[in-house]
């Protein structure tokens, strides 16, 4: 039953690896299908095609208003601002039909050439100015999530690792019913709420945390300039937004975990454990935590991954620049490459994580042979 | 519009005003401030930001719902400013377009369609020799016209038949009538918006009622006050009912259980409604308006920007995909002769209206509109011209005789303004918007930041601000805008600054030459100061010989003369004395090279074809103003400058920001300059423009960036090192030959000005370099943050309180004084006005129960106040006992606010000497009346006896057998004649003893009106009066009487002379 026992038929089985491979192109294909997905989403179902021209016509509008404002004679005005309209439908696309402004954009995306970003509104999200490219635009705005919100998702797949099982064991204890009613209140309270009174209390009256955020894009951008120095920093912005997410999570990770372990805790061989008088630490690490690892590492893994994609409300309110808002300014103002790309980033994410997940399954549990 | 004076004194007086006291000595050069931290804060965190002093302004104007939580609060004092205007646009596109053969105008279409004139928006005649191919490529109706000779008629509601000759070419399949193409169902909306409530409940007061597309925030709205006042648009829902009922039962709609019906359908419209912000409570309450009091039925479409702005703007009007839109628009800049609001709000031309200047649509139009809009904006109107961009119009406009073959043109202020009146009552009635309000923007700022200047367009955002503002016992003030760098922010004199957050603080760092007064707009001189010659708008001035123009194809100045460039219609005239000889930032002296290179660079970049065309969308528009730039004149080693243009405008200063306007406000120096160009189109690595950085993937030049300022840095290494004398020097090189820099040696000049720079981007890592009184010494793009320091150089022209020119006060009627006026007696009512003078009173007496106006004019100067004088003439108009309102409406030259208010002017009974005095006057007439009477009794019974002479004469004359059979025609004739003659004279009689009567009557009423002076007791009045009305009955009964007389006498002889040619008919056969 060791785990060292385990990887001999692992390694020697090639039905495993073929298993394996046969996984990866599956998940492969899903990438695909994903990312042509969304392109005909965007496209055929004239999302980007109404966002744009409702953005065309408003710098069209404006740029006829600053005419005006010239002096400039009405017959010249009403020409230039056709070609000036002209101008902006061939720049974005909309001069083609749907099909050739974003599938051949998917097809390049697949092959890692993700194009340059269109839309002032994301190059605002990175804090950089057009022409930009959208991988350097996720390369950017990448870390500031990690360093926010996969940080705090990663301390909070910690510490319900430890607390989950020890609650479900002591099921109906002080502690469960404590930890059941912090998931209950948590789960009522929005993030948001929390962030803006923790803003308050610990920015604008205690002062022992920063009121603007964003200057946190100054140490990342230029950490390798200075890295102890800058990682104090980092520290400094980032220990509040940290705390407000993990206290705001924590209920329904702890929720969830607890609900997996109330199930095992109940299973014959624990109490057959408990009844061997083996101590209560053994029986839960043993007989607990290591039945449940697959699925609870299943949650870990899958959240891990999927806070790369950014929480939007909570980004916006600590004024946070990361994923959650670079999403939303792509899909707001239509910019066809960074969503396509967004998508095809996070899909891959996700795809990798799963397959993690799939080696992991094998490895943390030998009855895993498919 | 009480509400409006009371709010803006109180938001704005409660702060210090113009000439606060500020701590700096006089005689120290630049700003108040020593050091000013400019940095972005989201507007969640504006107001805690404030509260703790992490800033003391906040640039980003707030919203009413974020401005009310810091109403009140200690500490902080609120700006005010108006900032954007919200309507309710309607659609006023025709149900039914039909032809008819032949011309017809809206009276003989309508009789021939069979319905009433009200249903015909449109009777459009194409004349047979009408040029079709331009006909259809002009915004008309949105189907192409194939036949001349017709008249394309626009029903308002569907006609259930038509006459066998009109022939319908279009219908809507969706609506069978639609009530805003009735004009005055459009403009009895204006009755059924309470804009009042909405200012005060859902703008919580934060917004100012507007009742036309000109209102109290806009400066030339004082010449157009009387006109919107006119019309009263208050809230008042039974007359929006009574007047729409009107319209509609006209044209067969009925009303039943509270809805109107067409056709057996409920009379249906769609409203698009914004969801963002108050424009949902308007438009729902709108919406509710129309359902309740009025009886539509409304279909409600509650939408974001991104799909309200295609149903709108990017549909054809009679496809009816909306009825009514809650429209809101950004306000520009204060304008003090402003004449885009009427162009762009009430006319079609600039492609405003529901049609949106689009050919393949159904557009709006209203000619005389046009005409007067377009008269006003462009100041003319060249009938040739037009035929080519406008053939509708221009058949419009000549069908109404309003123009003919040649050009024309506005030549006064006063033909201006009348036109501009014209226009705007016009709009008014023809309401395709019903105008709300204008919001007002609040900047917050702490309580002790003082030297405070507000411009009434950009609030607390304008440049005398900054150089103004400083906080007693502290050298930095800290600035918090909603952004400091954005994607948009580029600091690029050429293709840049199209966002706030560039303008905002750089205008901290340079002075403009010219700027507009933060009151009125009025174009002030602000770096140099300029007079204007002007010969327009008709004649010519000659432009000297040495007067020079780039030329673009050979990259040189040459003499303006030699390129035909000889006449002008007028001549800038700058005094540089406060700009040449003072220093840009990196210590270099600001030379007469530096305007060369400034004029230069702009005029290769829009005349070089290379240029031009990398960056058409700078080059494009700025062609339109430098086509009308002719010359320059330098004068080097003199501080004076001379443009010469293609430009008049009535006020000169509008002549002078127009020779200014195409190029940037002088903001860097020449190398910088030429450093760009050199990246933009020697290189090829950075763009001027955003369109060609989207298009060409390179980046548009930021010269506040370190590494953009690196680049810059090395095309000024590389300059420095034999490109510049290659490439830019012909561009301060003037057609003698001379390089107008201190020695006259381009070259070693240039390496001290290149040294001066790299010190400066080494120091600062930015290129912005500049001469106002603020230097740029920090921009971090991450942190969204700058820093600037005083700029205190001794040849620095102004001080700290140079440009403070604080609050604007608003005008206040404070208080009317006005007697109870007697009917028929001059009366005089005094106004007690405050605010900045010069200020003027005007006024507009109306009757509340007809709603006519009586009488308007200007009030008079005197001591303590105005005075209006009503006339006798006015007030014995009046009736006795009643009440009168008096709108009295004050204003003054220097800020555009003025204040209105209505007052009741109460009558009493006439005095008595003034009521004989009136029967006197009626008593003669009835008099006169009566001479005339006889008079023309005399006449007829004159020419009745000539007659029966006549008469008598010609039966002599006849033949003898006729003689016979006509005696005893003749006789019988004869007879009646005689009898007709002795009753006229004795009507005539008759009337002549009632004459007589009136004579003593008015007689006696003389010397009642002697005997009683101004004494007179009811009793004798009355008596009076009552003999008077008697006299004034039998007059007119002898009027009728002979009234009639004359008509059967007329009869008669009619008759007679039928009878005599029946006699010779029957004698000639």
């Amino acid at each position: 039953m060791s785990g060292v026992a385990s990887w001999a038929p692992f390694m020697a089985s090639s039905r495993v690896a073929t298993i394996l491979v046969k996984r990866g192109i599956y998940l492969a294909i899903v990438l695909v299908i994903v990312v042509l997905l969304t392109a005909v989403i965007i496209g055929a179902t004239g999302y980007d095609k109404q966002v744009l021209e409702a953005i065309i016509q408003g710098q069209v509008q404006a740029y006829k208003q600053s005419l005006q404002r010239q002096n400039v004679p009405t017959t010249k005005i009403l020409q230039l601002v056709e070609e000036y309209k002209k101008r902006l439908i061939h720049l974005y696309g909309l001069d083609k039909p749907w099909y050739d402004r974003v599938i051949p954009m998917a097809l390049r995306t697949l092959k890692l050439d993700l194009g340059y970003v269109q839309q002032e509104q994301v190059a605002n999200v990175v804090g950089e100015q057009l022409p930009l490219k959208v991988s350097t635009a996720i390369l950017e705005v990448l870390p500031r999530t990690v360093v926010m919100i996969t940080v705090a998702e990663a301390i909070c797949a910690v510490i319900v690792l430890y607390l989950g099982p020890m609650i479900a064991y002591k099921r109906g204890s002080l502690a469960d019913k404590a930890a059941i009613t912090y998931a209950a209140i948590m789960n009522a309270l929005p993030v948001w709420w929390i962030a803006l009174i923790a803003i308050f209390f610990f920015g604008y009256y205690l002062h022992i945390a920063p009121t603007r955020y964003r200057d946190v894009i100054y140490y990342i951008n230029h950490f390798w300039n200075d890295p102890i120095h800058n990682f104090i920093e980092i520290l400094r912005y980032a220990w509040l937004p940290i705390v407000v997410v993990v206290i705001s999570f924590l209920g329904s990770w702890l929720y969830s975990v607890r609900a997996i372990a109330i199930r095992v805790v109940g299973e014959d061989y624990v109490a057959v454990a408990r009844a061997k008088g083996l101590p209560e630490k053994l029986v839960v690490r043993r007989y607990v935590l290591r039945v449940i690892a697959g699925p609870v590492l299943t949650i870990v893994i899958l959240n891990l991954a999927l806070s790369i994609g950014g929480f939007i409300i909570t980004e916006s309110v600590f004024g946070w620049p990361g994923m959650g808002s670079l999403y939303y300014a792509a899909i707001m103002s239509g910019d066809a490459p960074t969503i396509i790309a967004l998508i095809y980033m996070t899909t891959l994410v996700y795809v990798v994580a799963r397959f993690i997940l799939e080696v992991l399954y094998i490895l943390l549990d030998p009855r895993v042979r498919y | 519009m009480r509400r409006l004076a009371s709010l803006l004194v109180l938001a704005l007086l409660l702060a210090p005003t113009l000439g606060a006291a500020v701590s700096y000595a006089q005689t120290e050069k630049g700003p108040a401030t020593n050091k000013v931290i400019w940095m972005g804060v989201s507007l969640q965190n504006a107001v805690q930001a404030l509260e703790s002093g992490q800033i003391d302004v906040y640039l980003f104007g707030l919203r009413p719902s974020a401005a009310q939580q810091l109403a009140g609060k200690p500490g902080i004092k609120l700006y005010q400013a108006p900032s954007g205007l919200v309507d309710i646009g309607l659609n006023p596109a025709p149900v039914q377009i039909v032809v008819l053969p032949g011309k017809y105008d809206k009276k003989t279409a309508a009789q021939v369609l069979g319905t009433v004139p009200e249903n015909i928006e449109y009777a459009t005649y194409i004349p047979p020799n009408a040029n079709l191919t331009l006909l259809n490529n002009a915004p008309f109706i949105g189907i192409p016209i194939n036949k001349t000779n017709i008249t394309v008629v626009e029903l308002c509601a569907k006609l259930p038949s038509l006459p066998a000759n009109a022939k319908q070419i279009w219908a809507s399949n969706q609506m069978d009538i639609n009530p805003f193409c009735f004009r005055k169902i459009r403009f009895a909306l204006n009755y059924l918006i309470d804009r009042d409530y909405i200012v005060k409940n859902i703008y919580k007061g934060f917004a100012i009622p507007k009742y036309a597309f000109y209102g109290p925030d806009d400066p030339v709205y004082v010449q157009l006050v009387d006109i919107v006042a006119k019309y009263k648009f208050s809230y008042n829902p039974d007359l929006a009912k009574s007047i729409i009922a009107n319209v509609l039962s006209k044209v067969g709609a009925v009303y039943k259980g509270g809805t109107w019906y067409y056709n057996g359908k409920p009379i249906t419209v769609i409203g698009i409604i914004r969801q963002e912000d108050e424009r949902y409570d308007i438009g729902n309450l709108f919406a509710d308006n129309l359902e309740k009091i009025i009886g539509f039925k409304v279909i409600r479409e509650i939408v974001p920007f991104s799909q309200a702005i295609p149903t709108v703007y990017f549909t054809d009007p009679k496809a009816f995909k909306w009825s009514f839109y809650t429209e809101g628009w950004g306000k520009g800049a204060l304008d003090r002769w402003d004449p885009w609001t009427l162009a762009q709000f009430a006319a079609d031309w600039l492609g405003w209206a529901p049609g949106w200047g689009d050919n393949t649509y159904w557009s709006y139009r209203n000619y005389t509109i046009d005409y007067y809009s377009m008269l006003t904006a462009n100041s003319r109107i060249d009938p040739k011209k037009l035929e080519q961009s406008n053939y509708l119009l221009y058949l419009m406009l000549k069908q109404k005789g309003l123009i003919g073959n040649k050009t024309i043109m506005i030549t006064s202020k006063k033909q201006w303004i009348h036109d501009l009146r014209m226009g705007t009552e016009l709009g008014i009635q023809e309401s395709i918007r019903i105008w709300i309000a204008a919001t007002l923007s609040t900047y917050p700022a702490r309580s002790d930041v003082k030297g405070v200047t507000l411009d009434l367009g950009a609030g607390l955002r304008n440049p005398f601000f900054y150089r103004g503002m400083y906080i007693p016992g502290k050298d930095t003030i800290k600035i918090g805008h909603l952004h400091v760098f954005t994607a948009a922010t580029i600091w690029d004199p050429y293709g840049g600054f199209s966002d706030v957050y560039s303008v905002d603080p750089a205008l901290a760092t340079y002075d403009p030459l010219i700027w507009r007064h933060p009151f009125n707009g009025e174009p002030i001189p602000f770096r140099v100061s300029f007079t204007v010659k002007t010969a327009g708008p008709t004649g010519k001035i000659k432009v000297p010989d040495d007067a020079i123009w780039w030329d673009a194809k050979h990259h040189k100045w040459v003499y303006a003369k030699d390129l035909g460039r000889t006449n002008a219609t007028s001549v800038v005239i700058l005094d540089l004395s406060k700009l040449i000889g003072t220093k840009w930032q990196n210590g270099q002296p600001i030379v007469c090279a530096d305007i060369l290179a400034w004029w230069a660079t702009w005029l290769d970049l829009v005349y070089n074809p290379q240029k031009a065309s990398l960056e058409s969308s700078i080059a494009g528009p700025a062609r339109q103003t430098f086509n009308k730039i002719v010359a320059i004149r330098v004068f080097p080693g003199k501080m004076k400058m001379e443009i010469y243009l293609n430009y008049w405008h009535f006020d000169p200063n509008y002549i002078a920001d127009f020779a200014l306007s195409g190029l940037d406000a002088f903001t860097i120096p020449a190398e910088i300059r030429f450093a760009m160009f050199y990246l933009a189109f020697q290189k090829k690595t950075y763009a001027l423009s955003d369109t060609r950085a989207k298009s060409s993937n390179i980046p548009h030049i930021n010269l506040v960036l370190p590494d953009h300022a690196e680049a810059i840095k090395k095309a000024l290494e590389e300059l420095a090192n034999g490109e510049f004398d290659k490439l830019y020097k012909s561009y301060i090189t003037l057609p003698n030959g001379m390089v107008p820099v201190p020695g006259g040696d381009a070259d070693k000049w240039f390496q001290e000005r290149v040294q001066a720079d790299i010190k400066w981007i080494d120091e600062y890592h930015n290129a912005w370099i500049s001469d106002g009184p603020f230097k740029l010494v920090m921009f971090n793009k991450d942190k969204d943050m700058l820093e600037l320091e005083a700029y205190r150089d001794p040849s620095y022209p102004f001080g700290p309180t140079t440009w403070v020119f604080g609050l604007p006060t608003p005008t206040k009627i404070v208080n009317v004084v006005a007697p109870i006026v007697a009917p028929g007696k001059p009366a005089k009512i005094t106004v007690a006005v405050t605010g900045l003078p010069p200020l003027h009173v005007k006024y507009l007496l109306r009757d509340p129960a007809t709603g006519k106006i009586l009488a308007t004019g200007e009030a008079k100067k005197a001591p303590g106040g105005f005075i209006i004088e009503l006339p006798a003439s006015v007030t014995g108009k009046l009736a006795e006992f009643s009440a009168y309102e008096l709108t009295i409406i004050a204003y003054s030259d220097q800020v555009a606010l003025p204040a209105q208010k209505t007052i009741i002017l109460q009558t009493t009974a006439r005095p008595a000497g003034q009521q004989v005095q009136q029967l006197q006057q009626q008593l003669q007439q009835t008099q006169q009346q009566v001479q005339q009477l006889q008079k023309q009794l005399q006449q007829q019974a004159q020419q009745l006896q000539q007659l029966a002479q006549q008469l008598q004469n010609l039966q002599s004359a006849l033949g003898k057998q006729l003689a016979q059979q006509l005696q005893q025609l003749t006789q019988s004739i004869t007879q009646t004649v005689q009898t007709l003659g002795q009753q006229i004279t004795k009507v005539s009689t008759a009337i002549t003893q009632i004459g007589q009567k009136i004579d003593q009557l008015s007689q006696q009423t003389k010397n009642l009106q002697n005997n009683c002076q101004n004494v007179a007791t009811t009793g004798d009045v009355q008596k009076a009066v009552r003999a008077a009305n008697k006299a004034a009955s039998a007059a007119d009964s002898a009027a009728s009487k002979a009234n009639l007389a004359v008509t059967i006498s007329v009869i008669n002889l009619i008759l007679i002379l039928i009878a005599i040619a029946l006699l010779f008919k029957r004698q000639s056969s």
